[in-house]
Formats: C-alpha cells, sequence, structure tokens
C-alpha cells in the first residue's frame, strides 16, 4: 500500500530532485575540456623540451646520461664536433610513443638542458610525428622559457 | 772526544792558503801522496777495507756507508764502470761542497782517484750544479793540471791504472742531487729519478756499475788513506766519525762553513762556533739538516748532531746545513717559502710529489695570508702522510719542514687563523 | 722456471721468477688499482696508486715495480693501503677537470673507476682548481692537457715500444704537460699509429675523427680483422646504428696476434666505406658512354658475356676466403693474375727446395731464440709486424738480426746485428751465411758477416721474410735461398709476411700468371685498381672488360660493365692471414655484395679439377739476379704508409697526414739540379728529389703517397717488380 502512495506521489523522484536542486546553486566543478583548460599543477611532467640559454641557444652537452638513464628508451642524440671545436648536438630524439614521463631525464641531466613542460595535449594523426626532433625541442624550449617567465 | 778544544783542520786544511786551488800549492801541502800511497802499497780491497774500518758515511744526506757501497761496486763484474761525483749542491742554505772544489779541488780529485782505483772505475764524472760557473772553471783548471802531472790519464803514476775525468754542468735542476736523477740526466735524459732496485752500484750510468759520492766524502777519502781508518774513526761521534762541515746560515751572528766532528751539539755549534743569534735575541726555531729537513724547537737544540741522534730527534742531518730562525721569523713564512722551493724543483714523476707540493703551497699560503681554518692544519697533515708515498727522497722529505712545522708550532698556526694577518708582518 | 709462493692477502699465489706483486695478484684474481702501469710497458711507479704492504717493509711500496720474492707476505687492503691510496687519488682528482659529459672516455676511463671504487668519498679541496689549458691538436691526434694525469703511458709507448720518441714532458713540477716534442705531430714525425690514444686511461689524448662522436659505452662493438695490410690484425670496430664510429685495438685485452697494435691504416682507414667515391650503382657503357643500371640488368649482361668465354682474371688479395673461392669457381683458376704476384714467386721458389709451399704462423717467431729479420721497409708494408718484432727483442728477449738494404728506424735500433748490403748481393750474404751455418770454421773475409754468423751458431732461429723481398726480381731465388738456409739451422722456421691481407690464400687457390701471359677474351677486374695493384701493366685487349669495385677508380673509365661491391668492413667471412685463419666480422648493412652477385653467376667445371703442377724439386740456394751496370741506380718504389692500399685516397682521416711525393738519394749520388728526370726502360718521371745519408749509394728510393697513371706509365712492364729496378738518373 505504501509503496503505491511513494509511487504516486513521486516522492523518490522528489528526493532525487532535491539533490539536483541542492547543488544547483553551488559552483560548477566540471571542466568542458575541449573548450575549457585545467591549468596543470607547478611540477606537472608534460613533453619535453630542451631548455635554451637566455641568447637562444641549445644547453644540451649531449653527454647522454638522459638517454642513459631512461628506462624505456625513449632519448636518442647524435653529436659531432663543432666548428668552434665544441661539442655539438646534431639530432635530439625524443619518442613520445613509448614515454612514460617518469622525468628521470630531468633528474639526471647535469646542465639542467632537458625539461618537461606543461603541455599534455601533444596527439598526432601519425606516430612518426610523435617522435620529437631538436629542432622540435628547441621549439618547445622557446616555450617553456615563456612560460616559466609568466610563473614567476 | 776533542770536546771544545780549537780542533785540527782536516777537510779545510789547505783553504786558508793562498791560491790553494792550484795544483802546486796542493802538492807542496802533501798533496797526491795518499793516491801515491794507494796505488804503490795498496791492493783496491785493501783500500776498500781501509774506509771500511773507517765507518766513513756517505756526506751527501742519506748517510750509506761509503766503504760498503764501493764494496758492492767492486764486486760487480760490468765492464766499464763509473765513478760519478755528486756535486749539484741545491739546497738552499747548503754551501759546504762549494767551499771544498773552489778551494781544495785537487783534494776532490785524489779522493776520486783512489775511490776509482778501489773500485776498478775508468772513467769519471764530476756533474756539477749548473749555477757554479766559477767552480767549472776551477775544476776544469785542476783537471787539466792533473793530466799534465800524471795524475790523471792513462797509467797513473806508472801502474796499471788509469783514469779519465770530466766536469759535467748540471742545467739548474735540485732533483738532478737524487743519484738516479743525476744518471739520467749525465746520460742526456730528463732528470727524473729511476726505479731503484736496481741501484746504481749495479746498474748506473749507462746501465753500467756507477759509484755516486758527495764532493765531502771524497774530500775524506785522501785523509783516511793517509793517516788511516782507525784514527779517522775515532773522531767525532763513534757510529757516524769522521770531521763534518756544517754550513750555518740564518740569523747567527756568524754564518758559515764549520768545521767540526761529527756529533758536536747543534747548541754548541750555534752558541758558541757561530757566535750566537744576532742581536741577541731569542732562538726559535733551528732546521738542522737543510730544507727538508724536520724542524726542532729551541728546547731541542742540545741534540748532537749526527745520523743517528737527529733521527731519533725526529728530523735528519740530511747535508748538516743549519738554518736558525730567531723569535721575529714566522714559522709560516719560512715554511711556506721552503714548500715553494720544492713545489718548483718538484720534477712531476710522481703524483704525491707532484700535487702534494702544490697543495701544500696553497694551503699555508692561505693561512699565511689569515684565509686559513683549522681544518686545513690537518688537511696538511693528512697530505704529508700521503707525500711519503714518493718515489723519491724529495717527495718524500718535501713535506718535513711544513708537516714539522705545523706539529711543533700549531699554536703559531692557530694565532695566524684567528687574526687573520700574519702577526709578525710588520707595516 | 721454478715457481715459489708468495701470499698476497693471505692468498697463497704461485709466482715465477721476475714477476712482479702486481703480475701475480693480476693472475690470482686480486685487484690492484693502477694508472701507470699497463701490461705492454716498462713499469714506471709514478703515480703511487698501487700502493701495497709487505710484512717487513717500513714504507708501502708499489706492486708493480715490487719483484715478487720467495715467501713474500704482500697485504693489498689493510687500512693504511686504503688511507695512502685514497690519498693519492684525491691528489690527482683535485685538479682534474670535471668534463666527464663531454669527454670522449668517459664510460671507458680508469681514473672514473678507479676513483670510485678507491677514491675518497670527499673533496677536502677549496682551492681553485689549476687550469691547464694547453691543446694540442694534431691532425688525427689531439692532446688535452686539462685532463692528463701525467700516468706517462703514452710517453713509454711511443718512445720504447714504436720507437718513435714523438711525445715526451715540457716543464717540470706541477706544470708538466705532454707535448709532442716541437709542439706538432707532423713535424716530430709521428707515424700516427694511435697507440698512444689506446693506452692513455683518460681522455687525454683523443681521437680526433672520433672526438665528441659518440658516447663510448653505447656502440656496438665488434671484433674483425683488418685487411688494409697482410698483418691481419684484431680489430674492434664500434658502430652506433650501423654507422661506424671509430676503430680501436684496445692494447693489454686484445687477445689477437697484433695485441692491439694498429697502424694509421687499421686505427683511421676505416672511413673508406663513407668516402665519396663509393660507387652507389652498377654501371654498363652503351654506345661509348657508361650508364647507370639496375643489379638484375647488369647481371644478366654478364651472364651473357662470360658463358663460354675465356676469363683474364685480376684479383686483388684483400678478398676473403669465401669470396676467393667463389672467384676460382665462378671465373676458373688457370688465367690469373694478382698483386701477389711476388708473394707467389718467392713461395715457389720456396717450396722448388722444401717441397711444400707452408710457412709457419708469425706467432712461432716466440719459440725461437734468435729472429732473422730479411727485407726493407716492413714498417712501411707492415707497421704492426714491424713492431711486433721489435717488441720481441724488448719485451721477450729474442735477438733480432736484419738483412736487409736499407736502415730501419724502427728495427734497426733494437736489432742485436744487422748486415746492410747491396741489393745486388743480398743472396751471396745469405750464402754466406748458410756456409757459415754449415762449416764452424768457414770464414767470409767479411767481419760483419762473420759476427753475423757466429750469434747465429746454437741458437733457434726464425726468419721473418717481408717487406720489399717480395717486390723484388730475385723473389724466387731468395725463396730458394731462405727454404734452403731454413734446413741448415736449429728450429728454422719461416714466417712469410705476405704483404696483402689474403696473399696466402690467393697463391694457394689460383695458379697466378704474368699479366702478360693471359690469354682470354674478357677481362675481370675483382676489387683491384689497375695503377695501384699492377703498376706498369695495360690491361689485354679484350672484347668486354668487368669491373668489381668499391669505388670510382681511375679504371671505370676504361670499363664496360662495372658492378660495385663492398668494402672489409662490410664483410662477413675469413681470410688467411699470417697468423692463421683470420675472422672479418661485421654489423653493418651492404647494399652490394660480391659474393651474392657471385652466387648468381654459373659455376665452371674446367677450373676446380684442374690440379697444380708437380714443381721440380732443387737442392741448392738461390743464384743472384740483380746486375748493376756503372751509372744506374738500383730503384725501389714504395707506397708510404698511409698510401698503402689507397687508404689516403679514400680516407679523409689518413689524407690529411699522408706523405708526400719525393725521391730519395744518396748525397753521392744526387745531381746538383733541384730536379731529376728518372729513366726506366722507356719511362721517365721528372720529380723532386731529397738527400738522404741514409739510403745506401748506389739506390733511390720514390716514395709516393698513392700510385698515379704518370707512375704507372713509368713503371711500364716491370710488374710484379717494385724494388731492384734499374734506372739512371739525370739533371732536368
Amino acid at each position: 500500500m505504501m509503496s503505491v502512495i511513494k509511487k504516486v506521489a513521486l516522492v523518490d523522484l522528489l528526493k532525487g530532485m532535491s539533490i539536483t536542486l541542492k547543488t544547483m546553486f553551488k559552483p560548477t566543478v566540471t571542466v568542458h575540456y575541449p573548450f575549457e583548460k585545467v591549468p596543470p599543477r607547478k611540477r606537472f611532467r608534460g613533453i619535453h623540451a630542451l631548455k635554451l640559454n637566455p641568447d637562444g641557444s641549445y644547453r644540451c652537452e649531449a653527454c647522454y646520461l638522459c638517454a642513459e638513464m631512461c628506462p624505456s628508451n625513449v632519448i636518442d642524440m647524435e653529436m659531432t664536433e663543432g666548428k668552434d671545436g665544441k661539442k655539438e648536438l646534431v639530432d635530439f630524439t625524443v619518442d613520445l610513443t613509448r614515454c612514460l614521463f617518469c622525468g628521470l631525464c630531468v633528474e639526471a641531466c647535469p646542465r639542467d638542458a632537458i625539461v618537461m613542460t606543461d603541455i599534455y595535449e601533444f596527439s598526432q594523426y601519425t606516430v612518426d610525428k610523435l617522435i620529437l626532433h631538436k629542432k622540435d625541442l628547441m621549439e618547445l624550449g622557446r616555450y617553456y622559457q615563456e612560460w616559466e617567465r609568466k610563473r614567476r | 772526544m776533542a770536546g771544545r778544544v780549537k780542533m785540527e783542520k782536516l777537510l779545510l786544511r789547505n783553504v786558508d792558503k793562498e791560491n790553494s786551488h792550484t795544483i802546486d800549492v796542493y802538492l807542496k801541502n802533501g798533496g797526491y801522496q795518499s793516491l801515491r800511497k794507494a796505488l804503490k802499497e795498496m791492493s783496491p780491497e785493501d783500500v776498500v777495507e781501509e774506509v771500511k774500518l773507517s765507518g766513513l758515511r756517505g756526506r751527501g744526506g742519506a748517510g750509506f756507508p761509503t766503504g760498503l757501497k764501493w764494496e758492492f761496486a767492486a764486486a760487480d763484474v760490468k765492464e766499464p764502470k763509473f765513478f760519478v761525483c755528486n756535486a749539484d749542491e741545491g739546497e738552499p742554505c747548503t754551501f759546504k761542497d762549494r767551499v771544498i772544489f773552489e778551494k781544495d779541488p785537487h783534494a776532490l780529485i785524489e779522493g776520486m782517484l783512489i775511490g776509482a782505483y778501489a773500485t776498478g772505475c775508468r772513467y769519471g764524472y764530476i756533474y756539477l750544479r749548473g749555477e757554479y760557473p766559477i767552480g767549472r772553471k776551477i775544476l776544469e783548471r785542476a783537471i787539466g793540471e792533473a793530466y799534465e802531472k800524471g795524475f790523471l790519464g792513462e797509467n797513473i803514476l806508472g801502474t796499471d791504472f788509469s783514469f779519465d775525468l770530466y766536469v759535467h754542468s748540471g742545467a739548474g735542476a735540485y732533483i738532478c742531487g737524487e743519484e738516479t736523477a743525476l744518471i739520467e740526466s749525465l746520460e742526456g735524459k730528463r732528470g727524473e729519478p729511476r726505479i731503484k732496485p736496481p741501484f746504481p752500484v749495479n746498474a748506473g750510468y749507462l746501465w753500467k756499475p756507477t759509484v755516486v759520492n758527495n764532493v765531502e766524502t771524497l774530500a775524506n777519502i785522501p785523509l783516511i788513506i793517509e793517516r788511516g781508518g782507525k784514527w779517522y774513526s775515532g773522531i767525532g761521534s763513534p757510529d757516524c766519525p769522521g770531521p763534518k762541515l756544517y754550513p750555518v746560515s740564518g740569523k747567527v751572528k756568524r754564518p758559515g762553513v764549520y768545521e767540526l766532528p761529527m756529533g758536536t751539539p747543534l747548541s754548541e755549534i750555534i752558541y758558541e762556533h757561530a757566535g750566537g743569534i744576532v742581536q741577541d735575541r731569542k732562538l726559535k726555531a733551528v732546521f738542522p739538516g737543510g730544507a727538508s729537513s724536520s724542524v726542532l724547537t729551541a728546547d731541542e737544540i742540545d741534540v748532537p748532531m749526527d745520523f743517528p741522534s737527529l733521527a731519533k730527534a725526529g728530523t735528519m742531518l740530511g747535508s748538516g746545513a743549519i738554518m736558525v730562525l730567531d723569535e721575529t721569523d714566522c714559522i709560516v713564512r719560512a715554511a711556506l717559502r721552503l714548500i715553494e722551493f720544492f713545489r718548483h724543483e718538484s720534477c712531476g714523476k710522481c703524483t704525491p710529489c707532484r700535487e702534494g707540493t702544490d697543495w701544500l703551497v696553497r694551503l699555508v699560503r692561505r693561512i699565511e695570508e689569515g684565509e686559513g681554518s683549522e681544518e686545513d692544519l690537518d688537511v696538511i697533515l693528512s697530505v704529508s702522510e700521503t707525500m711519503e708515498n714518493s718515489f723519491c727522497g724529495l717527495g718524500m722529505a718535501a713535506h718535513n719542514p711544513v708537516a714539522s712545522s705545523v706539529r711543533k708550532f700549531r699554536e703559531e698556526f692557530l694565532t695566524h687563523i684567528e687574526l687573520g694577518r700574519c702577526p709578525y708582518r710588520r707595516g | 722456471m721454478e715457481s715459489f709462493k708468495v701470499v698476497i692477502d693471505g692468498k697463497e699465489c704461485e709466482a715465477y721468477p721476475g714477476e712482479t706483486v702486481l703480475e701475480v695478484a693480476e693472475r690470482n684474481g686480486i685487484t690492484i688499482p693502477v694508472f701507470c702501469y699497463h701490461r705492454e710497458l716498462r713499469p714506471e711507479g709514478a703515480c703511487r696508486v698501487c700502493l701495497v704492504e709487505v710484512e717487513g717493509a717500513p714504507r708501502l711500496v708499489t706492486a708493480c715495480t715490487l719483484k715478487a720474492m720467495p715467501d713474500m707476505v704482500v697485504k693489498t687492503n689493510t687500512e693504511r693501503v686504503r688511507r695512502a691510496r685514497a690519498g693519492v687519488i684525491e691528489l690527482i682528482l683535485n685538479n682534474h677537470t670535471l668534463e666527464c659529459p663531454i669527454c670522449d672516455k668517459s664510460g671507458e676511463c680508469e681514473l672514473q673507476m678507479t676513483g670510485f671504487r678507491h677514491g675518497p668519498k670527499k673533496s677536502r679541496y677549496k682551492e681553485p682548481r689549476r687550469e691547464k689549458d694547453i691543446v694540442i691538436q694534431g691532425p688525427l691526434i689531439e692532446i688535452d692537457n686539462d685532463r692528463c694525469i701525467l700516468c706517462r703511458r703514452c710517453i713509454r709507448m711511443c718512445g720504447e715500444n714504436m720507437g718513435n720518441r714523438v711525445l715526451g714532458i715540457l716543464n717540470r713540477g706541477y706544470r708538466a704537460y705532454i707535448s709532442p716534442f716541437n709542439g706538432d705531430f707532423m713535424e716530430s714525425g709521428c707515424e700516427h699509429c694511435g697507440s698512444c690514444v689506446d693506452v692513455c686511461p683518460v681522455g687525454s689524448l683523443l681521437d680526433r675523427a672520433f672526438k665528441y662522436k659518440d658516447r663510448p659505452w653505447r656502440m656496438d662493438k665488434t671484433w674483425t680483422t683488418c685487411l688494409f695490410c697482410g698483418s691481419g690484425c684484431k680489430v674492434e670496430i664500434d658502430s652506433y646504428h650501423g654507422k661506424v664510429k671509430r676503430a680501436v685495438g684496445r692494447i693489454g685485452i686484445n687477445d689477437g696476434h697484433n695485441r692491439g697494435y694498429l697502424c694509421v691504416r687499421g686505427k683511421w682507414g676505416w672511413d673508406v666505406i663513407y668516402s665519396d667515391k663509393r660507387l652507389k650503382e652498377p654501371l654498363l657503357r652503351v654506345d661509348g658512354e657508361l650508364r647507370r643500371i639496375l643489379l638484375e640488368e647488369a647481371l644478366k649482361v654478364l651472364k651473357e658475356k662470360i658463358e663460354g668465354r675465356k676469363i683474364n682474371l685480376f684479383l686483388e688479395s684483400s678478398l676473403t676466403n669465401e669470396e676467393l673461392e667463389k672467384i676460382a669457381a665462378v671465373f676458373g683458376t688457370e688465367n690469373a693474375t694478382s698483386d701477389s704476384l711476388g708473394f707467389y714467386n718467392f713461395l715457389k721458389g720456396f717450396e722448388k727446395v722444401k717441397g711444400t709451399r707452408e710457412t709457419d704462423k708469425f706467432s712461432s717467431i716466440y719459440d725461437a731464440d734468435a729472429v732473422v729479420v730479411i727485407g726493407d721497409f716492413i714498417e712501411e708494408i707492415n707497421p704492426v709486424v714491424s713492431m711486433l718484432l721489435r717488441l720481441a727483442v724488448l719485451q721477450k728477449g729474442k735477438r733480432l738480426l736484419r738483412v736487409g738494404v736499407f736502415p730501419s728506424k724502427k728495427l734497426d735500433s733494437v736489432a742485436f746485428s744487422k748486415l746492410l748490403v747491396d741489393q745486388t748481393e743480398i743472396i751471396d750474404t745469405l750464402k754466406h751465411v748458410i756456409l757459415g751455418m754449415i762449416d764452424t770454421s768457414y770464414s767470409s773475409g767479411n767481419r760483419k758477416i762473420d759476427t753475423f754468423i757466429k750469434s747465429l751458431r746454437g741458437k733457434k732461429v726464425s726468419f721473418v721474410v717481408a717487406g720489399t723481398v717480395f717486390f723484388s726480381p730475385e723473389a724466387e731465388e731468395i725463396g730458394k735461398t731462405v727454404a734452403y738456409l731454413s734446413d741448415r739451422v736449429v728450429g728454422g722456421k719461416v714466417v712469410a709476411v705476405p704483404p696483402k691481407a689474403n696473399s696466402l690464400k690467393v697463391v694457394n687457390l689460383f695458379r697466378l700468371k704474368h699479366p702478360e701471359e693471359l690469354d682470354g677474351d674478357v677481362n675481370v677486374v675483382v676489387n683491384g685498381e689497375l695503377e695501384r695493384d699492377f703498376p706498369g701493366v695495360e690491361l689485354p685487349k679484350a672484347e668486354f672488360t668487368v669491373l668489381f669495385t668499391p669505388f670510382y677508380t681511375p679504371d671505370v673509365s676504361g670499363a664496360d660493365l662495372v658492378i660495385p661491391v663492398e668494402v672489409w668492413l662490410e664483410k662477413n667471412g675469413t681470410v688467411d692471414g699470417v697468423d692463421g685463419k683470420l675472422e672479418v666480422k661485421t654489423v653493418l648493412e651492404k647494399e652490394f655484395s660480391l659474393l651474392e652477385v657471385l652466387s648468381q653467376l654459373p659455376v665452371r667445371n674446367t677450373g676446380a679439377e684442374s690440379k697444380e703442377a708437380e714443381v721440380e724439386r732443387v737442392n741448392e740456394p738461390g743464384q743472384r739476379l740483380l746486375e748493376r751496370e756503372k751509372g744506374e741506380l738500383l730503384l725501389t718504389v714504395l707506397s708510404n704508409r698511409t698510401g698503402w692500399n689507397s687508404v689516403s685516397y679514400y680516407s679523409k682521416n689518413v689524407a690529411g697526414v699522408a706523405g708526400e711525393r719525393v725521391l730519395l738519394l744518396n748525397p753521392e749520388d744526387a745531381p746538383d739540379s733541384e730536379m731529376v728526370k728518372l729513366k726506366v726502360g722507356n719511362g721517365e718521371l721528372l720529380i723532386s728529389f731529397r738527400k738522404d745519408s741514409s739510403i745506401p749509394k748506389g739506390h733511390a728510393v720514390l716514395r709516393v703517397e698513392r700510385f698515379t697513371r704518370d707512375v704507372s706509365e713509368f713503371l711500364r712492364g716491370q710488374f710484379p717488380n717494385l724494388s731492384g729496378i734499374r734506372c739512371q738518373i739525370a739533371e732536368a
């Protein structure tokens, strides 16, 4: 009997709607992701960048320590002797398809040359675009410089 | 012991005479009589026995028994053998050998001839310090005179014994006073010590048996032959008998070379012979055996100056050069100057000496400039401990002046550190 | 030798007289850290890291110089030893630059390893680092003195083992640094063997070709055999992702017969594979012009052209056994010539007396007491062999005796006795030695020869024949003489060092003819260059010329079909070297393979069946052939060390140190003019010369960095002779 009354009086519905009503006046939590973005935390580990000197040159000395540290063999590099007799980086590749963003490469770097940006959106249509080269990483480095300045 | 009675001059017997470097003066005073005696009346074995009996120990610094060295060389069968006189007197404040070969070169030549006869050497070299150009002239002239009179060359004094003597000037490296480095330098190579063994008496110059003796040692030889080893062993302390030249320098009234019997107490040398400290100040410290010996404080100067007694006192006789510091002298500065000398003279062959001297210089200089800390003193001691493992004597002894002054004058080092400047520096 | 017991760290170890404590410890698995000690070098005792405590000795002693004595008790791991060791390493590290991230040695650096294991845990050095900013750059070697720990391995290696004395120490004490004597590698006479780079424990001596190119630990290491000459050196090729980065010998670790020693070609010649003269596609002559074609088409043409024809085979002797066997099967063995023709002649003479063509392995010289070396310019043709001979004297105490014409910088300084005679008298001199060995009372009338004979008597003797002997017109006669002589001494091993990597296989597999005797219809040149390998030879007239070559050689212009092949670094296989069968390995990808090309060709059944004709036996030494008329000189044409196998032509690294073409004359033979005209038969060559008193009178040496067309034309008709060529000189 009681159940019939309950059904007729829409008690359950009202109960449910009361919660809706209650939260209706609270501020919204959900983020409409593609249109809205959450700023990442300060120590977020996004994709890599090659940090730059103030004059725009890369800091990396191609010591290969980051690649040695990497648990999943993400980093590879090629080096040579530059015209000025200094060590020169020919190519620096980061294979994002394998990266697990542990940040060990950043820890290992003796020159503070490789860093991780806050970028987490890097999906591509082809796999080969997920392999970052020196040029891309330096581009990211410029972004990182900008971001760091803003953060300060 | 003769004690405080004025001793008969033995090594310096000819020095005061006019033109003592010429052969005429030397011959007039009984020169080359010992050589005649050795060649005509004694066999080489007799000479070695006589020298062994005399108990003569090398005056170059290590104090190795000369007779024993000659016996080893004489026993080696390789030919030809070489007899080298080490006249590379490069240590600061050491100037005893210079007196001999500039004033009495024939005594040295006679000593070499007797030594060469005893050991069967055919050729001789005098390795002269590069900074002694006058000595070189005098020696070359003396050798020329000896050749003229027939004391050098083929069939000396009508016997089968032949000996040729050459003077070789060094290029100014202190390390070439080390016998193996001297031999390398003589061969025309870089002056660097060689691995021992084999010792030079078996494989020296051109890997042939080579006897290397100090100038002063050789100057003793004619005396021993002339008056007998027994007489010689009666002079001075019984363990290492003989007359010894003590060059005294520093803050004394009468610096100079003093010939005294072995074992004369250090205090006697300083206060009686050298006339005491200038302006009668208080004595502070003495380096009793050249730049590489450990320092002695004013309380310790009653020690007899001979090899075993000084070794017992924690230092060494070395060349016997006495450096005296008085109360106005800064021991840190003295140590700095000495270790700077060793840094400059280190050949760079072995790590402890090459790097250790440089580090010590930097540490001591920082303390002297008042920027040191107390831990630096411990570092000095531990570096000096590492330097003990050096290749040759230079590195093994180079840290001695610094380490011993840190041990004995720690307060003064601490004063430098606390004050932040050198308390003795005027102005 | 009787062994005795030594106690090291409580372990009883067996030691032999003359061994040092360090060697005993090393053999028994007890590690003592070292810097200045190296297995191949004389101990120096300079670094003081190998300190050990010996019971009864007041001081710590260096294990590397301490000879083991019976019942010696040594401790290597007490607190005192550890402290002294750490103290010394601390002193080294204090002023050592912290460049590990960019240093090329990092990862295989002995200072890193020893520092981690035995060094101090903490630095006490507060002073600013003492910089020694002295970098000396040579064309292939660079010295960075900031990283140097002054262990002096390089100096001992260069001066004592190599006999060059290029490197030395300048200044003294803490300012001492390593430098070539006048600051320049080329001027100080460096032969660029790279041994100093190899023994450097830190990154002070650098391989400039490898500088900043890669990290040592990440590369693939392949042990292979260098095919640039007949020494057959084992070498490690380091590559990363299929690209060769460097070649290293690893002196002291290498187990090949060369023990890690290399020469400029082995160490730096690897970049021939990246030469811009590499051939990329097959070429075919169509209407007088060479056109690019596909490999399949080329094969089709080739099959068509060689089918049923007799082939003139020109072989270069750096091919592997597998390739040579395939060539023999495809092209036949009867109508062939090779650059090993002189070596073949020598072995023919040898066989006539001995009955066998088998010579002994190189390592057999270590069993002998005395080694007689016959031949000149071994240090140019087989640099490592001359080095090993030198080391046999220095390290193993062998007695080295030389018979030759020209003085040798490397061997003469260690030779016990040397007979330098006129080239025409080589065989006569050897005959004197034979007579002296048979008859103990024999006197040749020449004191030098008599003392030479005396020093051989009763000794176990090995003969090493190498160098210019195989390029002499008397090769066969010397072969006979040496074989005859070797039967008359104790031991009597003969080592013939082949001039090229696989000369031995070539001479055993093929019946070599003189190029003029070839009578086929199709010319096939495999891996060779006519001017270089067959100087003075013109290709016989033929319907068709096929060229298998890795490079654009000058011959390409005369060929009808050119098929690219691989170079040695890209090969797998074996070669018959001076010390047995040697392995050639690679990790590299190759585009074209000689073996694959050949396997698609039909096999002939004629070549394989024909048997080697029996040689008639003789039992007498050879006869003197060389004569010289008045006014004539005997010319030796010598490809420089760097130019052998044209390495300097195809390798950029080696090109930087290649010598230049020059004629060396005895001052008495030299005319007054600056240039001379050299005449051989019909050939003429205008060339500048240098007076060199080390060249004996009546002889001349023409050094070329590469055999070019004019040299080849000048030597027309002389093949296979490059030595003992009669020539005249005239002022120009």
